[in-house]
């Protein structure tokens, strides 16, 4: 008997981009990252949150639910500007994926049951998406530099290029 | 003719109760309508009638994929399970 259909992590990775994109009214970079974790959607509200320092030097970013159940990110303030959004884009993801409907969809189950690295390269994946989205890329983007479209970003310059290897290999 | 709206229905499943709830009852048709999805499109998804949030995600991802292809990069075994193992680790 064929299984049913289930959809990729990366269609639900891209989704959750889109429509936190979407919801916040993002029309020009940099995507403002801070604020799909301060003020989170309503449905996520109890799994994401920020607490940032420069005292978390035990992480760069970590998403973990304490015993209250309110999930929370721990940011490394210690990092430079675009590491941070970065690190925070791919922490959020793992809020995300533990989400009450990240749950019903089988994203928390399936990143669950991913190794390290891959549970990393999905979350590098829906970073990617949110911080560099395909409709907030400027004309011509393809001649600017990796510098130019980081500073325009403001993700570090290995975040373009990765991006820029998955936009022209689309 | 771009996957975004697709995308952002699939978006607001994952991330809103309420339209959890509408695509899976008698509500599909208002929640439907609130995103740029075609006629063929709506008739599909009503065809299909997604019973879980689960089978409504793949539906989505059907149709997205046939607006916007899926990059040849990304391999056969993409789906949800397995997990696919090639996406660059930065």
């Amino acid at each position: 008997m064929t299984p049913p259909p289930r959809p990729s992590l990366a269609f639900l990775a891209e989704s959750l981009a889109a429509a936190l994109l979407h919801n916040y009214h993002v029309t020009r970079p940099p995507v403002p990252i801070r604020q799909f974790v301060s003020n989170p959607p309503p449905g996520v509200a109890g799994d994401v949150s920020l607490a940032e320092s420069p005292h978390f030097t035990f992480c760069r970013a970590l998403w973990i639910r304490p015993l209250d159940g309110q999930g929370v990110i721990f940011l490394n303030a210690g990092l430079p500007e675009p590491e941070r959004r970065y690190e925070l884009a791919c922490a959020l993801f793992s809020g995300l994926s533990a989400s009450p409907g990240a749950r019903a969809a089988g994203l928390h189950a399936a990143i669950n049951n991913a190794s390290p690295a891959e549970q990393a390269a999905y979350a590098q994946h829906f970073a990617r998406r949110l911080l560099m989205p395909t409709h907030l890329l400027p004309i011509g983007w393809q001649q600017r530099t990796d510098e130019s479209l980081a500073q325009l970003f403001d993700v570090p310059p290995h975040v373009v290029r990765a991006r820029r290897l998955e936009l022209t290999r689309a | 003719m771009s996957a975004y709206d697709i995308h952002r229905l699939a978006g607001e499943l994952l991330l809103n109760e309420h339209a959890r709830a509408a695509i899976l009852s008698a509500s599909r048709p208002a929640l439907l309508s609130q995103f740029d999805l075609t006629p063929d499109e709506c008739a599909a998804i009503e065809a299909a009638r997604p019973a879980t949030v689960v089978e409504a995600l793949a539906v989505l991802e059907s149709l997205a994929v046939s607006r916007d292809p899926v990059p040849a990069h990304y391999p056969a075994g993409r789906r949800l399970l397995p997990a696919f193992q090639t996406l660059p680790v930065t």
